[in-house]
């Protein structure tokens, strides 16, 4: 029997804890001045289905409402509590710190979507309304001179995608004053410029979004889209916040 | 309990392909963000793309049978 590890909080937010992803009961591992909470779990990791993953998002969220929590990356297993023990103590200093910096917050999803992007995309998905657009074959659409998307169409996109996320990332500037911390991914995707997460302090939520809202009107070829509030997974790991 | 959801979304951008972006989120910060312990995480870089695959499969699945 295995440990399922969901998040460490310090040892003033112990138990009871509810149940855990199998259903058993959620118990609290302590090094002082850490609490790890963690399930028994039979046999592998659980699987990474979209109810599972749902489901491990809800505990750690009402492990959040407890109070201060680093969440645990799903899937982290551990031997038993001495393998727990030796975690929280390997990394003590660096946890305790992570915990002060986080306490009262939680973190803010911010995602800029390209309009257009967005439009093509769903071009594509729908079906074409005379077959011309689709190959008798399946294959991808050609561009107009018969040809597929060019190397040189290709790095041009991705030139103005960066030119885009710079640019976008400057509208966005003014929000870093409401934000404890910050984390930002310049163009995951082609369609995506910009991925923003915030550690934002749990009372200033509604002056962040609002303020969203308000750099949006400025913004004419993005959609902004902002999700949370979330445990600190962003923080939890990476350069200190 | 505090339940993440969209808290604010211009256009159409409520979605990123035939997903929700809330759920989009939730599967970035629980595979990818939190504290990695030094044993067994279990999932690979290969492995999130194919749940993801799954995941735009269900939904996409899901919004043509509600269609029809």
């Amino acid at each position: 029997m295995s440990l399922l590890l969901y998040g460490i909080v310090e040892t003033d937010g112990e138990g009871p804890f509810g149940a855990g992803l199998d259903g058993g009961p959620l118990r609290g591992v302590v090094e002082e001045p850490l609490l790890a909470v963690v399930s028994e779990h039979a046999g592998a990791a659980p699987e990474p289905s979209a109810a599972t993953l749902t489901a491990y998002e809800r505990i750690v969220a009402r492990l959040m409402d407890r109070g201060t929590i680093l969440p645990a990356r799903f899937g982290s297993m551990l031997d038993d509590e001495p393998e727990v023990r030796a975690l929280l103590r390997r990394r003590r200093e660096d946890l305790v710190a992570r915990l002060r910096r986080v306490r009262g917050a939680v973190e803010i999803s911010l995602r800029a979507s390209s309009r257009e992007a967005t439009r093509l995309q769903s071009d594509r998905s729908r079906p074409p309304s005379d077959g011309s657009r689709r190959q008798s074959d399946g294959s991808r659409p050609q561009s107009d001179d018969g040809g597929t998307q060019s190397g040189t169409a290709y790095l041009r996109e991705r030139l103005e995608l960066r030119q885009s996320a710079r640019r976008v990332a400057g509208e966005l500037d003014s929000l870093k004053p409401l934000a404890l911390s910050s984390r930002r991914t310049l163009a995951p995707r082609p369609d995506v410029p910009l991925l923003d997460a915030y550690l934002v302090d749990r009372e200033r939520v509604d002056e962040f979004v609002a303020l969203v809202e308000q750099i949006d009107v400025d913004l004419d070829d993005v959609d902004l889209v902002c999700t949370g509030p979330w445990p600190p997974y962003s923080f939890a790991e990476g350069t200190p916040v | 309990m505090t339940t993440a959801r969209t808290l604010y979304s211009s256009g159409r951008a409520a979605s990123s392909g035939s997903r929700p972006v809330s759920l989009v989120d939730l599967i970035d910060r629980v595979l990818a963000g939190g504290v990695v312990v030094h044993g067994h995480v279990t999932l690979a870089v290969a492995d999130v793309n194919l749940i993801e695959l799954d995941i735009a499969l269900i939904v996409a699945a899901t919004a043509t049978l509600a269609e029809r």
